[in-house]
């Protein structure tokens, strides 16, 4: 049975291996039961759809309900013109409270619109409206395709008056698909497996055309979808997955399940602590995640998630390991960790002595080591689609993301492969001169790396090389210096320094990316795009070419019924268009479709000036023609291309087509044009827009300027002529006022300019700071994420908690993080504030020169007016190709209406493609016709793409004025580049305002915190005695005062303890004075005694001298001899001799001292030595240390009397042996016991009262001390100890 | 609908015979014919897309710098792809579709001046999960590079 640390994950794993085998079970059920199931779940689908259609019918009837419903919608239709005001008002606010927007409008009698909101249509195309006919109905156009509901008005006389009009398109299909527009289907919300074919009004009658037929094996099953009175809206189709595609999702869904469950268990396994393999087991693990991920994919996300699509990034590098982002950064993360655990596996080793050669090798190896590692940096940025070196403070995209970290996870693992090499190769020397012999082999190697290097295969990027390099060297090299620090750190601030990893690789990762990315951008100019610009005639025939068959397969017109102005034709050249490689390749280009009768019925141009008049004779031809031809703009002239030719089908002549392609350079792909509007039409992948755009310039070989991309393009040096004719160049020139790289080329034509901006310093700077801060920053919401988790699991370490504690326990840190906090407040401000300044500004520039630029244009309108009306009376009063010219004066876009319909515009294309309602908006047509206001200004969106929109009014020769409207796509462009530069400039500022709170929090930290640990040091040293200690201040602040009051304190201290350490003497030496005279005195007594007895006996005759003589002379010389010991006594106290230290054998001496009283001790005293194990040697006096053992033997008998037992302990501690004499005598009171040890204190009646003194000068003198254990009535343990000799081996047992 | 070889070849004939306006040139410039070098190349890329061998499309290729591909609904749009991207992706999109045909008409290719051919080719396809046919057109842009011709942009045609 597994042991229980392994049962959670075999537990799982047995759950990977059930489901597993679980597969088949179910794929076998799913096989069998399959057509009845799919047959259901198509009803099923079915009647989602029905329902839906509900929902949409319901939408546009009950808005058309309300609409009728409005007293002003009556009250207008009866010409109440302050009603007409209030009904724009009540329709925007309608249309405002519906959630999908239908476009609202009354309609007075026949089909004029009075009164609209939102995006109206042509109303008056509606079949069903102008006969008055259905409630709800479909609307098929070429591009989109509209549901409609109209609701009778009906005046007070019962009577209707007018209609209102609800529109909702349900499908919208251009064949773009870029950043601001996608195709619609609100009906099927473009799920597969689902058909549909609306139902016109027009072919209400007649049998709704069948369905292509279903493949064969598939079951579908189709409904038609009725409006409530009955009539068809639409045919539906639902159809199931083949068995075979049930059965693939079935075995993806169950890979998946497997995988996350696989992945789950040996994660368990790996992570399990507590053994030396340990870390063989997690290399294991994953690894063999890494394989299983391999095989069976991973669990998240779906496959159609751009993180799995080789799309964005895709490599054969390293076989199936780079398949996608993802696959990417599994694989990355992997070999970081093999690397991470072997490197700490080569730290933990003990360090090898410094070696010239291994050195030597090590650096050798590190050159190829550190190629692979900036060749698969290059492998990564010339394999992926995407902007590598775009990282932002916030991430662009998911991908992106994914794609750098699995970078910074590449530099990680070079990082630790390279340190394990140097860690390898020994110390750094540290000598002088092998310190030069290691560097001076350093130079010669780097110099030969870079003789010989093959550039072209790998082009390290040399500063962010050396760096990487530098640094794992000495992180290798210095191993011993910075690991035992590390070993000690807190998990926290382990963590902390793994944030500053990342910033750091960061910081080399950008550099290189940017040499990666400049690098693949110049091969792209010179081996592909320059060629795209030479082959561009060829390829524009070609296009075009392809594009008139693909016209031939489409049979335009072939439906219609021939004759002139064919219904529903109006975006049907928009429709050709764009499903033509023209659209695909987003060329120059326009069609024009003409009906039998010569006039152009539809007609789209892109990047083209107005084409032709609306009547014109048809081709002669029924097959393609094609000529070269010049259109005139004034004075502006652009060569096209044109092909056209007549339609006929079964034999009638339906109408003509034709096709322009320009011909000139703007047709490129990678070329942005300076039409703002040219991003709507050409489709775009779906990852981040590449950061330098490409321009191009031409010119002939007088060096005169054929075509430039830019506005202001530079002069072509002379002397650039001669090089060129011999190979193309690369050089830098201003362009537009900026530095440009330019790759020139030529051929017999001209020359031919590839341009993109350079790099400037200071954008290189911020781009590089935004990268460090980006990456950091999810350094550190990764480490909060591990905390989170970590804290949620209840662990103690690296928690939440307990990375507060760590900031609560130490004041640098508090202050670090509460100045970092507090100096994001005025970052924020200054973002918010400074941006909102400038935007604002910013916008209201722009409308003053929108209003200019209208005031300009107005004027250049109403004199073509007044022009036209003289030269062509009842003609149009301004045309297309009007509006194309004095847009090219006042470089802005036109557009005018007439009574609130399109009549002319500069930018047809807009209008042709739907992309623009043929109406004005409805609040703008009621703010200028029916409230006067003297202009307006909004913000127009075309699907994502939005700019403002300024109007006024325009006298178009009609009593009602026009209105005229300048869009102001290109200046919004301009404003958002203002405001993306100003965005960058801020976050540089904020993120450098961040690091200089940081650096300064550091340094007060150091202020503030450096004095106080000083101080609390110092506190320290003054508690122990020592009050010598003082603080230098280094502020001139209160820490200062609070510094300097300290040393006054110190001082005072020191002054008052030299005071009464004066006192004291003074105190002692009359105590002695007077102990000494006591002591004397004694003594003396019986002296004088015995010499006046010795007189009065030797004047007395009778008495016997001699024995008296004996008797006095005998006393005389026992107090003499108890003079002359009280004499040494104190003069052994006042003057103890110098300790001569050596080291002693404390056992021996203990013995000896002890061995002559054990033969005079009283019968009823024992006493016994217990020796404890080991006692070391101490330094020592070997005669102090004996009197000293003495006097505690001495006051231990004393202590017992006749009574009692004495036992003396050695013991040794850590770096102390103690000497214990423990008596069983009477014990002392406390306030007595703390006196003992002062000179001349006695309990006793007889002695000096120095002993205990000078057992504990002799104890200080060793560096030891003593101490007395005593009550009354218990047991008293006097304890001396003397520390133990170091460095002396040797010890008894 | 696609347009037969016949029509393709009218539709390249018939214009010589249109009168060009002043300064015209000819209409669709007749192509030169390709050189023994470029034939093979596209033989070698027909072989790899019948075979559906990623590898060998790779060989294709150009060798300096990206690749331009738009293959509709089978890549992400218009977007240039280094050499080992494309190869993984031409490999994942032959595990999903199953080539039935893939050929060069011949007349369909243009050998331009600068040493650029264009080619189209036709390419029937059928997804194995759920077994729809799909007929494109792709254009090939073709360089000669050191005397091979390879892979400079893949483009499906609309």
């Amino acid at each position: 049975m597994a042991p229980r640390s392994w049962r959670p994950a075999a537990w799982v794993a047995l759950g990977a291996a059930l489901l597993g085998l679980a597969a088949p079970l179910h794929l076998a059920l799913a096989r069998a039961g399959w057509e009845a199931r799919a047959r259901s779940a198509i009803a099923g689908r079915l009647d989602v759809l029905d329902r839906r259609k509900d929902v949409l019918v319901s939408i546009v009837r009950s808005s058309a309900d309300r609409v009728a419903a409005l007293d002003e919608a009556q009250a207008a239709l009866d010409g109440d013109r302050g009603a007409l005001s209030r009904l724009f008002r009540e329709l925007e606010t309608l249309a405002r409270g519906r959630p999908e927007r239908p476009a609202l409008a009354v309609l007075a009698p026949p089909s004029s619109p009075l009164a609209w909101a939102g995006r109206v249509g042509d109303l008056g195309s509606f079949r069903g409206v102008a006969q008055g006919g259905r409630e709800v109905f479909v609307v098929v156009g070429s591009v989109s395709t509209t549901l409609v509901a109209t609701a009778p008005i009906h005046g007070r006389d019962g009577q209707i008056h007018g209609l209102a009009t609800a529109e909702l398109p349900v499908l919208v299909r251009r064949n773009i698909r870029n950043a601001y527009l996608s195709d619609l289907d609100l009906l099927t919300e473009r799920r597969g497996g689902v058909e549909v074919q609306y139902v016109d009004t027009i072919d209400e009658g007649n049998p709704p055309r069948p369905l292509p037929p279903l493949p064969s094996g598939a079951v579908g099953e189709a409904r038609v979808l009725r409006a409530p009175d009955g009539a068809a809206l639409a045919t539906v189709r639902v159809s199931s997955p083949s068995p075979r595609e049930e059965a693939q999702e079935i075995v993806s869904l169950y890979r998946r399940g497997v995988s996350a469950l696989a992945c789950l268990a040996l994660l368990l396994w790996g992570l399990r602590r507590g053994t030396r393999r340990a870390p063989l087991r997690l290399a294991a693990a994953a690894t063999a995640a890494r394989g299983i991920l391999l095989i069976l994919g991973p669990p998240l996300p779906r496959a159609t998630s751009l993180l799995l699509s080789p799309d964005v990034y895709a490599s054969t590098l390293l076989g199936p390991l780079l398949r996608s982002p993802l696959d990417f950064l599994l694989t990355t993360l992997w070999l970081l960790l093999l690397a991470a655990l072997v490197l700490r596996w080569v730290l933990a080793q003990p360090p090898r002595p410094p070696s010239t050669w291994r050195a030597l090798a090590a650096d050798v190896l590190a050159i190829p080591l550190l190629g692979g590692i900036y060749l698969w940096i290059g492998d990564t940025t010339s394999n992926s689609s995407l902007d590598l070196e775009a990282i932002s403070l916030i991430p662009r995209s998911a991908p992106l993301l994914v794609l750098q970290l699995g970078l910074l996870g590449l530099l990680a693992f070079g990082a630790c492969l390279l340190t394990i090499l140097m860690a390898l190769a020994g110390p750094l020397p540290s000598g002088r001169r092998p310190t030069l012999v290691r560097f001076g082999s350093w130079l010669v190697l780097g110099a030969l790396a870079y003789r010989f290097w093959p550039r072209d295969l790998i082009g390290l990027p040399l500063v962010p090389t050396l760096a990487l390099f530098l640094l794992t060297a000495l992180l290798g090299g210095l191993r011993e210096s910075w690991r035992p620090l590390c070993s000690a750190a807190s998990p926290e601030l382990r963590a902390g320094l793994g944030v500053a990893t990342v910033a750091l690789l960061s910081l080399l990762l950008y550099p290189s990316l940017v040499h990666f990315g400049e690098k693949n951008t110049r091969l792209q100019i010179q081996q592909q795009h320059a060629q795209v610009v030479l082959r561009q005639p060829e390829w524009r025939e070609y296009i075009l070419e392809a594009s008139c068959r693909k016209i031939d397969e489409l049979q335009v017109l072939e439906k219609t019924p021939p004759g002139p102005h064919p219904p529903l034709t109006e975006e049907l050249a928009f429709a050709v268009w764009s499903d033509t490689d023209l659209a695909a390749l987003g060329f120059s280009s326009a069609i024009e479709i003409q009906d039998p009768a010569g006039a152009v019925v539809s007609r789209f141009a892109l990047n083209l000036p107005s084409l032709a008049a609306p009547q014109k004779p048809l081709p002669l031809s029924e097959s393609w023609e094609l000529t070269r031809e010049r259109l005139a703009l004034g004075s502006e002239e652009r060569p096209v291309l044109h092909a056209r030719k007549r339609l006929t089908y079964h034999g009638e002549v339906h109408g003509a087509i034709h096709v322009y392609v320009g011909d000139d350079f703007w047709n490129l792909p990678f070329i942005t044009g300076r039409d703002p509007y040219s991003v709507l039409y050409r489709s775009a992948s779906r990852g981040v827009a590449r950061g330098r755009p490409i321009g191009l310039l031409a010119y002939d070989w007088k060096r005169a300027i054929l075509f430039s991309s830019s506005e202001r393009p530079p002069v072509l040096p002379q002397e650039l002529l001669a090089r060129l004719r011999r190979s193309s160049l690369w050089t830098t020139l201003a362009v537009d006022g900026r530095p440009h790289h330019i790759f020139l080329f030529s051929d017999a034509q001209g020359i031919y300019g590839l341009t993109y901006p350079r790099l400037g310093a200071g954008r290189f700077a911020a781009d590089l700071v935004e990268a460090g801060s980006g990456l950091t920053l999810l350094g550190i919401a990764g480490l909060l994420g591990v905390m989170l988790v970590r804290t949620i699991l209840q662990l103690p370490r690296l928690s939440l908690p307990s990375l507060l504690a760590v900031v609560a326990g130490r004041f640098s840190l508090r202050l670090f993080v509460a100045f970092v906090a507090l100096a994001f407040a005025p970052a924020l401000v200054l973002q918010v504030v400074v941006r909102g300044f400038v935007a604002d500004r910013l916008q209201r520039e722009s409308e003053d020169q929108a209003l200019e630029r209208a005031a300009v244009a107005k004027k250049a309108v109403e004199d073509f007016v007044v022009f036209q009306r003289g030269e062509a009376p009842g003609s149009r009063p301004v045309t297309d190709a009007a509006l194309v010219w004095v847009s090219s004066l006042v470089r802005n876009d036109l557009d005018v209406f007439d009574r609130g319909r399109i009549l002319a515009s500069s930018k047809r294309e807009l209008y042709a493609s739907g992309l623009l309602p043929p109406r004005v908006p409805g609040e703008v047509f009621r703010a200028m016709a029916l409230e006067g206001q003297p202009s307006v200004v909004r913000t127009e969106k075309i699907g994502g793409f939005s700019y403002l929109v300024v109007s006024v009014p325009v006298r178009l020769g009609a009593p009602a004025p026009g209105i005229l409207s300048i869009p102001l796509a290109l200046r919004q462009r301009e404003v958002e580049a203002v405001l993306d530069d100003l965005d960058r400039a801020i976050r540089l500022a904020s993120v450098l305002f961040l690091v200089a709170a940081a650096a300064l929090a550091q340094s007060m930290a150091r202020r503030i915190s450096g004095p106080v640990r000083e101080l609390t040091r110092a506190t320290r040293r003054v508690a122990l005695g020592d009050l010598a200690a003082r603080v230098e201040p280094t502020t001139r602040d209160e820490l200062r005062d609070l510094v300097e009051s300290f040393n006054q304190m110190a001082g005072d201290l020191e002054r008052q303890r030299i005071d009464l350490e004066r006192s004291n003497r003074l105190a002692a030496w009359a105590e002695m004075a007077r102990q000494v005279a006591h002591e004397v005195k004694n003594p003396l007594t019986p002296i004088q005694l015995s010499a006046e007895h010795l007189r009065r006996v030797f004047k007395d005759p009778g008495a016997d001298f001699a024995a008296t003589l004996d008797q006095c002379v005998g006393t005389i010389l026992k107090q003499v001899q108890t003079l002359r010991e009280i004499v040494t006594e104190f003069s052994a106290f006042a003057r103890p001799p110098a300790a001569a230290l050596e080291p002693q054998d404390l056992p021996g001496i203990v013995a000896e001292v002890l061995e002559p009283y054990r033969a005079s001790l009283p019968p009823e005293v024992s006493l016994s030595l217990e020796l404890g194990a080991a006692i070391p040697p101490v330094l020592a006096d070997r005669r102090l240390v004996e009197r000293a053992v003495l006097n505690l033997l001495e006051n231990a008998l004393q202590a017992v009397g006749e009574r009692g037992t004495i036992v003396v302990r050695l013991d040794s501690s850590d770096a102390r042996v103690e000497v214990q004499v423990e008596d069983s005598g009477p014990g002392i009171d406390p306030e007595l016991r703390d006196r003992v040890f002062e000179p001349f204190f006695s309990t006793k009646t007889s002695g000096s009262g120095l002993g205990l003194a000078l057992v504990k000068k002799i104890a200080e003198d060793h560096g030891g001390g003593v101490r007395l254990e005593s009550r009354p009535g218990a047991r008293t343990r006097a304890v001396l100890w003397l520390p133990v000799a170091r460095n002396t081996a040797g010890t008894r047992g | 609908m696609l347009m037969s070889l016949s029509r393709v070849l009218a539709l390249s004939v018939c214009p010589l015979g249109i009168p060009a306006l002043a300064g015209a040139s000819t209409l669709f410039s007749s192509a030169e014919s390709p050189d023994a070098g470029l034939l093979t190349r596209l033989q070698r890329i027909e072989s790899a897309f019948r075979q559906g061998d990623a590898t060998s499309l790779r060989l294709s290729f150009s060798g300096a710098g990206k690749i331009r591909v738009d293959l509709g609904d089978l890549t992400d749009g218009q977007e240039s792809y280094g050499a080992g991207q494309l190869q993984v992706i031409f490999g994942r999109i032959f595990e999903e579709l199953r080539t039935q045909e893939f050929s060069f008409a011949k007349d369909a290719v243009k050998v331009s001046a600068p040493g650029t051919a264009f080619a189209r080719g036709r390419w029937v396809r059928r997804s194995r999960p759920s077994g729809d046919q799909t007929i494109d057109t792709l254009i090939f842009t073709l360089r000669e590079e050191l005397g091979d011709w390879r892979i400079l942009e893949i483009r499906s045609s609309r």
